[in-house]
């Protein structure tokens, strides 16, 4: 039964982390006053570019060298090369942010229409790249697994190993991420005054605050962070590999989660793992009950998005808090009063 | 001795309107300098110059003798200067401290929770740094200002229209504040159009219009009339309200108790202009929604308009009784801002005849009849096709005043009817609710302006916490015995 437990636990990280590493980023987004509908978009341009990005570190690295010919290690991938893939994620998702950035900020664009115009734009361009990229179709190269982080020995102790060692880097990295946005939204001042820019653009320029900078900067993280997202979905979660529309939705998910967590770090976490442990529940509990009825089992399907939504809406009622933490000026663009 | 601070020939123009033109503006230390003008005299714009939001087209900004430039809202603050505005520049959802912290640029922790206190009782400025902003009144919001203006120890602090939400009492307490400031050799520009606070508080005024300064006096050796004059440039003579025979009553509240109000009895006859007076806050909007059908009472009988028992009717219902309303709000209540003066003429008339026929809008009509709005009632416009939102506030609530005076209505509820509105358009407005009243409607004025309600109503009652006072002759009452009324007993813990 603990078996299966650190089972579902283990699944569920994979299945939670790349949600929770976008909601956190858009989630800083969105505190400084910005809503970014582009996390899709950006998470499929992040991913396609971490992975062509891996690809072409893994190709390009010679492990035998006879006469003039490269031999590349086709079944190894080694941490540096994993994270030098993820910085290119990151980069690319940033430089995508950042195109939403000049038009939101600088042209004082329409958050929304900018913001579904960069998730048309990153599937689209994600499909036709990574249908052909400088001559290479990335949906039909292979690429090895990323090697666990911790020794792999190690994701063998029992009960509790398989959840803290056999993991991928991106999974403390976005427990680290989390705690580190909250500790920077509430106790440092640079988190203050990008609160403050979300909750009253005009208040904050009248206190010298430079709003479309602080924007400019949230923006990219998100970016950033939907960048790995993405990367993460494409690389780590299974075998690394590239299809079109890869992410299925997950960038929705994240800022559907923002949404309903009431812009609240903590249940930001909690709406990504019951996210993550629900659907890692459903195969097992389907192989369980092999003879549910068809009913029961869409449901069981449909469970996953059902349950942290309802979850999170009922724990999060109290139109003080709400108030508190939901950014007044979200959405709106801001232009300098004369 | 030299100026804390001069401007010298400040010159700003903008598309169309010269805002400042050569203006010359000095503030001593140890001074509070009053400056006047109506809206759209330059003030703020002259305001904005000095804390860094606008760059002046020309002319020279001199503080302590040096000749000195305010690209900022930072450089601002660096030189020594500070701002106390008149729309709080508050972060609702945030603490009082954070708020604070933003105004220093530090971040909120145990020292600045000391400072707070600290300056708060050197001051007699009352303040709980953990309380959230959306939950305070606006005398307390207004003291956020002030001591996060204070905390960064500015030489010069200017105040835009301090007193406008604020009960004599209120206003009494920040003036003591205000002259320990000044004893202390700052220097203070104190920004208002109540004439009487500025000639008890200040021994100097630079009075703008049109952008130009028009005078500079010393305001206590000035009746408030004389000082009025020069601001507006016509002697204002507010037409008094003719004394007439009242009529019946045309609107009836009794036994209105809810959550948040109790209204024992409240009536008002033809004829008749009463008014409401109270600090914001203390139930004037819920009053309002109850009489206008935005809320609907517990019971029919308790709002009777014309004898009919409206208790249980909407605002259409109740507009088709006769009677009409204006809200408080100009922008998002009473008008919508995105849209047209048509639009808006339309949106008070969807049940007046003519105005749509099988679900269809006649916009023909629609049209002419905004025009006769804006024509009959004052209102300065570039065209009734162009935004509400773009209307200055006096203009705006002159149209939506309007919009409800052409119709005649036989009763009007109005809230705050001047609030924000300079002084040419608060008359015309005035004059339009007593002709109103001469030609036999009932009116009921809901306001915080007292001096409005003196010269208005002819009967006066005070809403304090929710809880509405008897009626009164408005000559049986005196501005501290209503400041008392509005402030006193009622269980409310009064501000220190």
């Amino acid at each position: 039964m603990s078996d299966l437990i650190i089972q579902i636990l283990a699944a569920s990280m994979l299945l939670a982390t790349p949600l929770l590493l976008a909601a956190i980023g858009e989630l800083v987004v969105e505190k400084s006053g910005v809503i970014n509908l582009g996390v899709e978009g950006m998470m499929l341009i992040g991913g396609l570019a971490g992975f062509i990005a891996l690809y072409q570190l893994q190709t390009s690295t010679c492990t035998m060298l006879i006469g003039d010919v490269c031999f590349t290690s086709e079944n190894s991938v080694n941490q540096f090369q994993y994270i030098g893939s993820l910085l290119v994620a990151a980069l690319v998702g940033a430089l995508a942010a950042a195109l939403f950035g000049f038009l939101t900020q600088y042209f004082r664009a329409n958050h929304i229409a900018a913001g579904l115009g960069l998730t048309v734009l990153g599937a689209g361009l994600s499909n036709s790249l990574g249908g052909n990229f400088f001559g290479v179709d990335y949906t039909a190269a292979i690429v090895a697994s990323v090697p666990p982080l911790f020794p792999e020995s190690w994701g063998e102790v029992a009960v509790l190993g398989p959840l803290l060692f056999d993991q991928n880097l991106l999974v403390p990295f976005s427990f680290v991420m989390l705690i580190a946005v909250w500790f920077f939204l509430s106790r440092t001042k640079a988190g203050l005054v990008v609160r403050a820019v979300g909750e009253n653009h005009h208040s904050a320029y009248a206190l010298g605050y430079p709003v479309i900078f602080v924007r400019m900067m949230t923006i990219m993280f998100g970016g950033a962070m939907a960048g790995l997202a993405g990367a993460f979905i494409v690389i780590a979660q299974i075998a690394p590999k590239w299809t079109e529309g890869i992410t299925v939705g997950k960038g929705w998910l994240a800022l559907a989660l923002i949404l309903f967590s009431t812009w609240r770090p903590g249940r930001v976490l909690l709406g990504a793992y019951l996210f993550g442990i629900v659907l890692a529940l459903e195969p097992r509990l389907k192989a369980i009950f092999s003879n549910m009825s068809l009913e029961v089992s869409y449901f069981l399907t449909a469970l996953p998005y059902i349950v942290p939504v309802v979850v999170l809406v009922l724990i999060s009622r109290n139109p003080v808090m709400i108030r508190r933490n939901a950014p007044a000026s979200l959405g709106q663009s801001f232009e300098p009063r004369s | 001795m030299t100026s804390l601070l001069s401007l010298q020939q400040i010159t700003k123009a903008y598309p169309g309107v010269l805002a400042n033109d050569a203006v010359d503006f000095a503030v001593e230390r140890g001074e509070i300098h009053a400056l006047l003008g109506e809206n759209g005299a330059g003030k703020s714009t002259l305001m904005k110059v000095l804390s860094g939001l606008t760059k002046p087209d020309s002319g020279q900004i001199i503080w302590k003798d040096q000749a000195a430039t305010i690209p900022s809202p930072q450089a601002s603050k660096a030189l020594g200067i500070g701002m106390v505005h008149q729309h709080f520049a508050l972060f609702d959802g945030m603490s009082v401290g954070e708020n604070i912290a933003l105004g220093l640029g530090t971040q909120f922790g145990a020292t600045q929770r000391d400072q707070i206190i600290d300056m708060s009782e050197k001051y007699g400025l009352p303040l709980d740094p953990d309380a959230l902003v959306f939950t305070l009144s606006a005398g307390e919001k207004q003291r956020i200002e002030i001591v996060r203006a204070l905390l960064g120890e500015p030489e010069l602090l200017i105040l835009d229209e301090p007193t406008s939400v604020l009960t004599p009492q209120e206003a009494d307490s920040l003036f003591s504040t205000l002259r320990l400031l000044r004893d202390e050799g700052r220097g203070l520009v104190f920004i208002s159009h109540k004439l009487n606070e500025v000639r008890a508080l200040c021994k100097r005024a630079t009075i703008l219009r049109g952008g130009k300064v028009v005078a500079t006096c010393n305001p206590a050796e000035k009746t408030a009339e004389e000082i009025a004059e020069m601001m507006i440039g016509t002697r204002p003579v507010p037409t008094a309200k003719a004394a007439q025979k009242l009529g019946e009553t045309a609107l009836d509240v009794r036994d209105l108790v809810t959550n948040d109000l109790r209204i024992p009895a409240l009536s008002v006859r033809r004829g008749e202009i009463v008014g409401v007076a109270g600090v914001a806050g203390n139930g004037q909007e819920a009053l309002y929604a109850y009489l206008a059908g935005e809320e609907l009472a517990p019971s029919a009988d308790v709002v009777r308009l014309n004898g009919v028992a409206a208790g249980r009717f909407g605002p259409s219902e109740r507009r088709s009784l006769g009677s009409a309303f204006v809200p408080e709000e100009r922008l998002g209540h009473a008008a919508v801002p995105d849209f047209s003066l048509i639009d808006n003429t339309l949106l008070s008339n969807l049940g007046t005849d003519g105005f749509q026929s099988r679900g269809l809008i006649n916009w023909q009509l629609t049209r002419e009849h905004a025009v006769e709005v804006c024509d009959g009632y004052d209102v300065r416009h570039a065209g009734v096709t162009g935004r509400a939102g773009s209307l200055s506030g006096g203009n705006l609530q002159k149209f939506i005043v309007g919009r409800e005076l052409i119709k005649r209505p036989e009763v009007l509820i109005v809230n705050q009817p001047t609030w924000g509105v300079d002084m040419g358009s608060a008359i015309n407005i005035r004059d339009q609710l007593k002709a109103l009243a001469e030609a036999g409607s009932a009116v009921l004025v809901i306001s915080q302006d007292l001096d409005e309600l003196f010269e208005l109503a002819d009967t006066l009652c005070v809403l304090n916490h929710g809880h509405l006072s008897a009626s009164q002759p408005t000559s049986a009452w005196t501005a501290e015995t209503l400041g008392v009324a509005m402030t006193g007993d009622v269980n409310r813990e009064v501000a220190a």
